[in-house]
């Protein structure tokens, strides 16, 4: 199904072409009711572009859940209950009378923002996606595919198999914290459980689910947009969207820290270190060549299960000592110095890298109203180097007069007057310098899909303080840059706003709506469902 | 084993790589590259090896598997200067980690004028002598290399090269962490620095940590300099000009490499520039100390600093020569050098950097307890130089001063950034207190000891403590001789007992079946079995027990307005008052019965003696000790937010040096634990700040935060 495409694309069936009509669009005040549910921490944002004399053109980003949520079917299904309420337009495709989605767009393979179409599935059953939009990477056609989805595969094998040799005490806190890495953010289906049913081969390229599901769905074509394009809303001439991310340089997002260049860090080795790693720790993994990674020969090396143990050398001065360890180290003086699982500590950082991986493949866009110039900006969960990589497009893009004109990021930044905080405020998801810093519009404002209560209660040995989504100093600079205009997604009425923004035109625009039970044991106990406001264009 | 007649060997030869296995492969460096390190003879040297310092165990956790352990002893092994250097043998390897790491603990005792002690053990109730610091050559999978404080060992890894930018190896060709000059030099100045100061891995300030990094990349650069071949061959290649592009002045170039970087991994005076393909020279850039927060990249300011003083120095020394050799005019004519001057400007350079390394390591002595920062290691150096160098004819401390002042790192409460301000005060005559001159007095007995430490410690000697406290003592310097006794087996008891009593009817019993004067006889016994490092462990913590003792009894009886002058001059509070409480929420009172319940506690954080003869003759006989106070305070300060009940330990202290001779507090180098220098609304800030900007961070948490085991991990790692 899936072909190829960048800019330049056809559209195969435009239905209902009269009510859209170009003519019609210049001139007309165009608003947008951007609308943020509140399902817990994940992103589910539905837009909604208005415009006298046209049918309302709907776009949904994102829809999903942190894994290992309560409820979080029944939530799911409430959110997206609601988005099918919400829309106004249906049509007849394929002999189904149903709503109508125009476009969907799915940013990264991440739970927290795709695992609703797994759960909800019978009543995205009762919706039409016209369009689904993805980044280029999840073009099966696209000559990187296969190497990204392999290398995908075999970080999660090695980190699984990292994750069940990690036995000692002082290694909870790590092991917690990478289960957490890969179980809350990823599918089960495609951690690797079912590798018979699909053999070997297809193993190593699957997706979740949820995610597949979604593409299949749209009606047209699914668009995999690739960054420098731009392209108009279907229907909106003066509405432009320019794609930002994620690279099409490998290099670029695996590139995860703003420091490396000058550490032992660096993913600058390709994989050949983690493979080596992996190796080790998933023995019997055909993925890795095990023998091949061995720093000796054969015959040089004492094995440490059964020969060393012999060896009175090491059972001197390391000691095999199974029992558990002797605080006061008289029992076994070699106790506290053992390294059996120390350099199981890898794990961490490839967990981490993984999880950067996938955020630095989000689909980064903005919406364009050209009138007015203002921006919106929605980059997902895009880090550090997705958003750096923004800095080097360029688009040629006639003004009023015809002439073409040179845009950047930093100009689309300048004039974002609505920004989706990435990574529900984490600080590696929002740069500074070439981020938040350059939105200098006065008419910012901004919003955290988060659930500061979930991500606190994320704590491990080794972070006893939980995830720290939003990060204090970004959500302060964040409140600076807005005037106090910033909705976070846990909270269910304005009291808190109205402490932090004294802005009454843009307290008016904010309204709760809906209704959301968390708890299906406890009906009554309700709150709005989502938080919106309105730009206008 | 005994050899009659012939003297001990001074040194034993082994085999090496310079700088690591990559320059072996390039035909100009690969001929000396292998350089023949001269370390200190042990006897005994066992299996491994394993020596008074060191001990190589050589386990491969990820490989599951055990290599070999050397014997350094073996005639064949001795015979040709230890094994040849070799990639494949993992014994060449347990060799090198040794002999490198053995250079560096003798650099580090030759500017010390001491042993070296590694940081103790601390087991749940009480903190042991760590003889011997463990290295385990191959023990973690991943391009990584660090010291682990927890376990006293250094862990070295071992990973695939880039495959993309090979370097010089093969692609995806092992690279071992432990055959690199520069890393195993590195990690174990981090385990030597430990050892001295182990507030300093306290990630309390930007300083602190990059303080580590950069004092350990000065070591390895340094050292350097210590392989005559290779000087002579690069100041050729150079021709003496060492602010160019040499190996000298580069760090671990396979590692940087080998994970996909064109240089190496740090370089102290330029860097590689990718888009031209080519090297250049830093320029130094006065917000540089402003800007940079990575502890790395922090840590490579310092280095810079140190290193361009030691090229003006070296500039200056040599200006002489240059001139000789071109007919006055300082201007070399065209060519290659005649190889005696290349001689002669080796020697200035390695002599130079012996010298710098030195004013470098010295410092260490006068820097405060904890929460180091830059601006106070400079002042650190300069006064350390100053004490024993008063003479600065050859401008060594300008040199320091003013490569400093160019990267913008001075102490923020100094006035000019002269010699003189730069200093610590000197404690002015009208501050003495009686107190320093009593405890100066008391504590020569202990300096004594450690200068003679083949006599059993006479602690009845011990001045004005009570009997009780100096069974203690005692019990603190010797251990648990009655266990220690009872569990050395016959044969042992009988030797030992034999060679220090003769003709006496051995002993061999339980302790409790002798009697006192022959449990006397079995202390000295013990004494003997010791070696000496334990015995300086031993003493040194017998010294800070009555230390803390004698100001514990100086804060129950003195006057309350010449403690409050104690306080003032120290920075440490002995008593609650009033006026103390409002300045101090969270220090903790005595829990010690016998103690009335108004007293601060406190930390006796140290104790070192120093003693050294300058150039000229001049000796320094300086006794070093710190005090330490910890405030528990909440991490978020007066604005409560989410998470406000969080707190964290806020420390301060001094380290106070007394002259042996006058008897006078010489200086007193203090951290404010009453904040009235701001400094805790700073660390909260860093504590708080975005110090970790990083997912990790998030996910992980915070390494100021978590109390991480592990600090070198995961500032190499990652």
């Amino acid at each position: 199904m899936a072909t190829r495409k960048t800019t330049s694309r056809k559209a195969k069936a435009k239905p209902n072409k009269k009510s859209r009509a170009k003519s019609k669009s210049k001139g007309v005040k165009v608003s947008v009711r951007i609308r943020m549910y509140r399902q817990g921490l994940g992103d589910c944002f539905l837009l909604t572009f208005q415009q006298k004399g046209k049918e309302d053109f709907n776009m949904m980003v994102d829809c999903g859940l942190l894994q290992g949520t309560e409820n979080s079917t029944e939530i799911m299904k409430q959110v997206v209950g609601d988005v099918e309420s919400t829309l106004s337009v249906s049509r007849k495709i394929d002999g189904k009378q149903n709503k109508w989605l125009d476009v969907v767009v799915l940013t990264h393979e991440h739970a927290d923002h795709i695992s609703g179409f797994g759960q909800a599935q019978d009543i995205f059953d009762r919706i039409h996606f016209g369009e689904v939009w993805a980044g280029w990477m999840d073009d099966e056609s696209h000559p990187k595919y296969k190497a990204v989805r392999e290398r995908f595969h075999k970080q999660v094998t090695g980190l699984r198999a990292a994750l069940a040799r990690m036995k000692s005490v002082e290694q909870q806190g790590l092991k917690e914290t990478v289960t957490h890495l890969l179980e809350d953010f990823f599918d089960e289906n495609v951690l690797g459980v079912e590798e018979n049913a699909l053999g070997a081969e297809a193993t190593k390229t699957k997706r979740t689910p949820a995610w597949e599901f979604a593409l299949k769905k749209s009606v047209k074509d699914p668009r995999f947009c690739t960054p420098g394009s731009m392209f108009t809303l279907p229907g909106f001439d003066d509405i432009r969207i320019y794609i930002l991310g994620p690279s099409e340089n490998y290099e670029d997002f695996t590139k995860v820290d703003p420091s490396e260049e000058d550490t032992y860090r660096g993913e600058g080795s390709g994989f050949a270190l983690a493979d080596s790693f992996f190796a080790a720790v998933a023995e019997d993994s055909d993925l890795f060549d095990a023998e091949l990674r061995q720093p000796f020969e054969n015959h040089l090396r004492i094995d440490a299960d059964v020969k060393a143990k012999e060896h009175d050398f090491f059972k001197t001065h390391y000691g095999f000592d199974e029992s558990p360890p002797d605080p006061s180290g008289k029992k076994d003086p070699n106790a506290w110095r053992r390294i059996n699982d120390d350099w199981l500590s890898m794990a961490g950082s490839l967990a981490l890298k993984l999880d950067s991986y996938t955020n630095n493949t989000c689909l980064a866009f903005a919406i364009e109203f050209v009138g007015s110039k203002k921006v919106l900006l929605f980059p997902g969960d895009a880090q550090f180097s997705n958003w750096l990589s923004w800095q080097e497009l360029t688009w040629q893009i006639p003004d009023e007069k015809g002439v073409k004109q040179e845009v950047k990021a930093e100009h689309l930044l300048n004039r974002t007057v609505f920004y989706k905080v990435g990574h529900h405020g984490s600080h590696n998801a929002t740069l500074k310098k070439h981020g938040l810093e350059m939105m200098s519009s006065p008419e910012l404002m901004a919003m955290i899909p988060v659930d500061r209560a979930k991500a606190e209660s994320k704590v491990t040995k080794t972070n006893p303080k939980g995830w720290e989504m939003p990060e204090k100093n970004l959500f302060t600079r964040l409140q600076e840059r807005t005037r106090g205009r910033v909705l976070l997604a846990d909270e269910k009425d304005d009291k808190k706003l109205r402490v932090r923004c004294k802005d009454s035109n843009f307290l008016k625009k904010v309204k709760f709506n809906g209704s959301l039970a968390r708890d299906p044991a406890k009906p009554t106990a309700k709150e709005p469902i989502a938080v919106e406001l309105i730009v206008e264009g | 084993m005994t050899h009659t007649g012939i003297p001990t060997p001074n040194s034993r030869r082994l085999r090496g790589y310079s700088f690591d296995p990559s320059l072996s492969v390039q035909l100009d460096t690969a001929l000396v590259n292998e350089a023949v390190f001269k370390i200190r003879w042990e006897e005994p040297l066992q299996q491994g090896p394993i020596g008074e310092y060191l001990e190589v165990v050589d386990f491969d956790p990820a490989s599951n598997c055990f290599y070999e352990p050397i014997d350094l002893n073996d005639p064949y092994i001795l015979a040709q200067d230890g094994l040849q250097p070799s990639e494949s043998n993992p014994q060449f390897h347990q060799q090198m980690a040794y002999a490198v790491a053995m250079t560096t603990i003798e650099n580090f005792e030759k500017a010390l004028g001491r042993k070296a002690l590694w940081s103790p053990y601390r087991s749940e109730k009480s903190e042991n002598f760590v003889q011997r610091l463990r290295i385990y050559p191959h023990a973690l999978r991943q391009a990584n290399a660090y010291y682990s404080p927890m376990k006293k060992a250094l862990m070295f890894g071992y990973f695939p090269a880039s495959s993309d930018a090979p370097g010089d190896h093969i692609p995806k060709g092992m690279v071992f962490t432990c055959l690199s000059h520069d890393i195993v030099a590195h990690e174990t100045t981090h385990a030597l620095l430990d050892g001295m100061h182990r507030r300093f891995i306290e990630d309390s300030h930007p300083d602190t940590l990059a303080f580590h990094e950069a004092f350990a990349d000065i070591v390895a650069l340094f050292q350097h300099f210590s392989f005559p071949e290779v000087l002579r061959q690069q100041i050729a290649k150079t021709r003496g000009d060492l602010a160019s592009q040499s190996l000298l002045g580069q760090l671990a170039q396979q590692f940087g490499k080998a994970i996909g970087q064109y240089g190496a991994l740090r370089d102290a005076i330029g860097e590689f520039d990718k888009k031209e393909n080519k090297w250049k020279p830093r320029q130094p850039d006065p917000n540089d100390y402003q800007r940079e927060m990575e502890p790395h990249a922090r840590g490579a300011i310092l280095v810079a600093a140190v290193f361009e003083a030691f090229l003006s120095i070296y500039k200056c020394r040599v200006t002489d020569l240059l001139r000789i050799a071109s007919n006055g005019t300082g201007v070399l004519t065209p060519g290659e050098l005649h190889p005696d001057l290349v001689n002669r400007l080796a020697r200035e350079a390695a002599r130079t950097a012996q010298q710098v390394l030195s004013m470098c390591i010295r410092g260490l002595d006068y820097c405060p307890p904890v929460d180091i920062n830059f601006g106070d290691y400079l002042r650190a150096i300069i006064t350390a130089d100053t004490d024993l160098v008063p003479e600065d004819d050859m401008g060594y401390r300008i040199a320091f001063i003013e490569s400093f002042r160019r990267r913008g790192i001075y102490p923020r409460d100094i006035r000019t950034l002269s010699e003189s301000s730069l200093s610590w005060s000197n404690v002015r005559d009208e501050e003495q207190q009686g107190i320093f001159k009593v405890i100066t007095v008391r504590l020569r007995f202990f300096v004594h000891l450690l200068s003679y430490l083949d006599e059993v410690p006479d602690i009845k000697r011990v001045p004005e403590v009570s009997d009780a406290y100096r069974n203690y003592l005692k019990s603190i310097i010797l251990g648990d001789a009655e266990k220690k006794w009872n569990a050395l087996d016959a044969a042992e008891k009988e030797k030992q007992w034999k060679e220090l009593v003769e003709n006496y009817p051995l002993p061999t019993k339980m302790w409790r079946q002798l009697a006192d004067f022959e449990k006397g006889h079995a202390e000295q016994v013990l004494w003997h079995l010791m070696s000496d490092r334990e015995k300086i462990f031993g003493i040194t913590r017998a010294a800070q027990a009555a230390l803390h003792e004698w100001l514990a009894d100086y804060k129950a009886d003195a006057l309350e307005e010449e403690v409050s002058r104690f306080e003032a001059l120290t920075g440490i509070y002995l008593l609650k008052t009033d006026d103390n409480v409002k300045k101090l929420a969270g220090v903790q009172f005595a829990k010690d019965k016998s103690i009335p319940k108004d007293k601060y506690t406190f930390e006796c954080h140290s104790f070192r003696a120093a003693q050294r003869v300058g150039p000229n003759g001049k000796t320094v006989n300086e006794v070093i000790i710190s005090l330490t106070q910890k405030r528990k305070v909440p991490l978020n300060g007066a604005t409560p937010t989410l998470t406000n009940d969080e707190t964290f330990d806020f420390r301060g202290g001094c380290t106070l040096i007394l002259d042996l001779h006058t008897l006078k507090l010489k200086y007193v180098v203090k951290k404010l634990i009453d904040d009235s220098d701001g400094r805790l609304t700073r660390q909260r800030e860093y504590r708080t700040g975005e110090s970790g900007a990083s997912l990790r961070a998030t996910y992980f948490g915070r390494p100021s935060q978590t109390g991480n085991n592990e600090p070198f991990a995961l500032l190499h790692g990652d």
